[in-house]
């Protein structure tokens, strides 16, 4: 029996958790089962970078991010994710898991190897005039590690509770079935022949954004970074280079297709972020132990007005 | 505005504290004190979107977020945040702090008034191949809706010019960064085509200088009428007239982006061989989170949920039938 793990980071019986089910049926219907994550009825807490976890392999706080780690980043399952949108980026709950992860994966590297698929829905309240512009990039941000991705759709104007079962979002629900469906074909096919299935330009679906032209070929986010000046940019989470041209009157951008082969989280990719880490740490050490730098540390520990909350 | 309100998300004696506390030494050079608050010792959850706030003012999780937003938030003070990039962007401390905002804002609707001013710094534990290119992006989605942004830095801990902005004055490193991707190149080997290499103390040693130098520019922009606030921070050559910063949405197809923070539309465009942005002034006036735009939004919410209430019944027949679906797992 094929699985899926579908993780919803928004309310019970909200939009998000609505279309990953709609999705989940989807995927029923090519044999498919799915089990969903609400990380709302969870324990999910930010990570406070002690570090505890690199040497010990779990997280020092008492919640429920390392499980849900565990099922979402390990096993031989394909992977949903749906989350809100607040304020023009993912919610607090999938950032807070998606910033504990090290440690999970760092138990077996292989599984930053592409050889399971996901998919992403990001939910947003409004979405006019780009508020929800950055939905789908800082999900990616999780998923790209982890996932190949075939299939995501940024739902727009879904608020309340039950919007996206309203007659407007009709068609939004038979793409989240599609996008389930996606997933599964995906799941079925050889590695070599897997590839992003996300519908081009959706004419005619006006709740949902329309993949743009400008999509950068491993996330398909379209969300540039310029780091020094046009016509380079970059996508900011791929670490896939372009360049912007003009061809014929029509502009465009050249992606570095050598890049999409390894991007920042392909496998090679993220084992020289990690060695590239351990260096620097091994440049800064000699000199974290000067006497000079002692010195400031003790100077700086010591300064600062600091307040909290009064006890009441 | 008579003090600063420092908001740490980083670790306690961590880069982004430290940081923070050279640009209170800066401020404190002009007799402005600031108010340390380091959110990792204070209790910080993710927002549950119950929507309880809105009608009540306060939020019904058992945490310090309200204090917080209070300190930030509502005070007549300049505010610094100084936030860790953790995965691209800004850590979760931080986003939940951001996530939470919304009451605050609407039972004090007088906060969105620009009339005070911030700045951010943000630290990289590396920052190379960005790295770290969205963490100023995330930061200033909450300080854009409170405060007119004097100065920001990315200390990107690298220590390669060519990543850290704030090192490049009078202009950008133009294409370096899209010349070589330090992910392909041998640690060593980076140097030989990038040589100005600083060494951790040195680097260490600039950055804190710099921070205090923006402690500085907030004390100076908080005495001075806020119509003459000029932003001091540096630029790349392609930012937004608002909050400053080099990422763009493209919605549809080139030429026509975006600032996914401010919605300031731009247009690219070539003239005599160089291509640059054309960005829209008008919206520059009334970015996103001016007070004029964050009004409309509240509107057009309402109009938009006043369609739904209509059908409320029909819409929680439809519901039942996904309500009971589905294999809901936990631990």
């Amino acid at each position: 029996m094929k699985k899926l793990i579908g993780l919803s980071c928004g309310r019970k019986n909200g939009n998000s958790e609505t279309l990953l089910k709609a999705a989940a049926m989807g995927a029923e219907e090519l044999g498919a089962e799915t089990e969903i994550i609400r990380a709302m009825d969870l324990r999910v807490l930010p990570c406070n970078a002690c570090r505890g976890c690199l040497k010990t392999g779990q997280c020092v706080k008492k919640d429920d991010t390392d499980w849900i780690l565990e099922k979402t980043v390990m096993g031989d399952t394909g992977l949903i994710v749906a989350a809100p949108v607040y304020h023009v980026r993912t919610n607090g709950y999938l950032l807070c898991i998606s910033e504990k992860m090290n440690h999970v994966w760092r138990k077996d590297c292989d599984v930053l190897k592409k050889t399971r698929v996901g998919a992403v829905i990001s939910v947003g309240g409004s979405g006019y005039d780009g508020w929800a512009s950055l939905g789908l990039t800082t999900v990616n941000l999780f998923v790209q590690h982890i996932r190949l991705l075939v299939d995501q759709i940024q739902v727009i104007h879904a608020a309340e509770k039950g919007a996206v079962l309203t007659p407007t979002h009709r068609d939004t629900l038979g793409r989240a079935k599609e996008l389930g469906r996606n997933v599964v074909r995906a799941m079925d096919m050889p590695l070599e022949k897997r590839e992003y299935i996300g519908v081009g330009n959706a004419a005619g679906l006006p709740h949902i954004s329309p993949e743009g032209e400008v999509s950068c070929p491993v996330c398909h986010c379209n969300v540039v970074f310029v780091p020094d000046d046009l016509p380079n940019i970059a996508c900011p989470i791929c670490r896939v280079r372009g360049v912007v041209s003009v061809d014929d009157g029509k502009m465009k951008v050249n992606w570095n297709m050598e890049d999409a082969k390894h991007p920042r989280f392909s496998y090679e990719g993220e084992v020289h972020h990690m060695e590239w880490l351990a260096n620097h740490r091994k440049e800064e050490e000699p000199a974290l132990v000067l006497g000079s730098t002692k010195k400031l540390m003790k100077e700086y520990a010591a300064y600062g007005k600091f307040i909290k909350p009064e006890e009441t | 505005m008579k003090k600063i309100i420092g908001l740490s998300c980083g670790k306690k004696n961590g880069n982004c504290e430290t940081f923070l506390k050279a640009a209170a030494m800066g401020a404190e050079e002009f007799g402005v004190e600031t108010e340390i608050i380091r959110a990792m010792s204070l209790k910080v959850l993710p927002c549950r979107g119950c929507q309880v706030c809105f009608e009540t003012g306060k939020c019904i999780l058992k945490d310090d977020v309200d204090w917080i937003l209070e300190k930030t938030m509502v005070e007549d003070a300049g505010l610094i945040v100084s936030v860790p990039c953790y995965h691209i962007r800004a850590n979760a401390y931080f986003i939940c702090i951001n996530d939470r905002m919304l009451h605050v804002q609407r039972h004090n609707v007088d906060v969105l008034k620009k009339t005070r001013v911030g700045a951010i710094i943000g630290v990289g534990g590396s920052g190379y191949d960005a790295w770290a290119s969205l963490n100023l992006t995330t930061a200033n989605i909450f300080v854009q809706h409170t405060r007119v942004l004097v100065d920001q830095i990315q200390v990107n801990q690298c220590a390669l010019r060519e990543w850290n902005l704030w090192m490049q004055q009078g202009g950008t490193l133009t294409s370096h960064t899209h010349q070589v991707r330090v992910e392909d190149t041998d640690y060593e080997k980076i140097w030989e085509l990038w040589p100005q290499k600083y060494d951790p103390v040195d680097f260490k040693r600039r950055a804190l200088e710099r921070a205090r130098e923006l402690g500085r520019s907030v004390a100076r922009a908080m005495s001075m009428p806020i119509e003459e606030v000029k932003y001091m921070g540096e630029q790349s050559a392609v930012s937004c007239p608002v909050c400053h910063g080099n990422v763009l949405v493209v919605p549809e197809d080139l030429p026509y982006v975006g600032c996914p923070v401010c919605w300031v539309r731009g247009v690219i465009s070539v003239n005599d061989g160089k291509i640059k942005v054309e960005w829209n002034m008008e919206d520059a006036k009334h970015p996103r989170f001016s007070i004029e735009s964050e009004e409309h939004h509240w509107y057009w919410l309402g109009k938009h949920g006043e369609k739904r209430l209509k059908d409320e019944e029909k819409l929680n027949e439809l519901t039942k039938g996904f309500s009971s679906y589905g294999k809901i797992i936990k631990p």
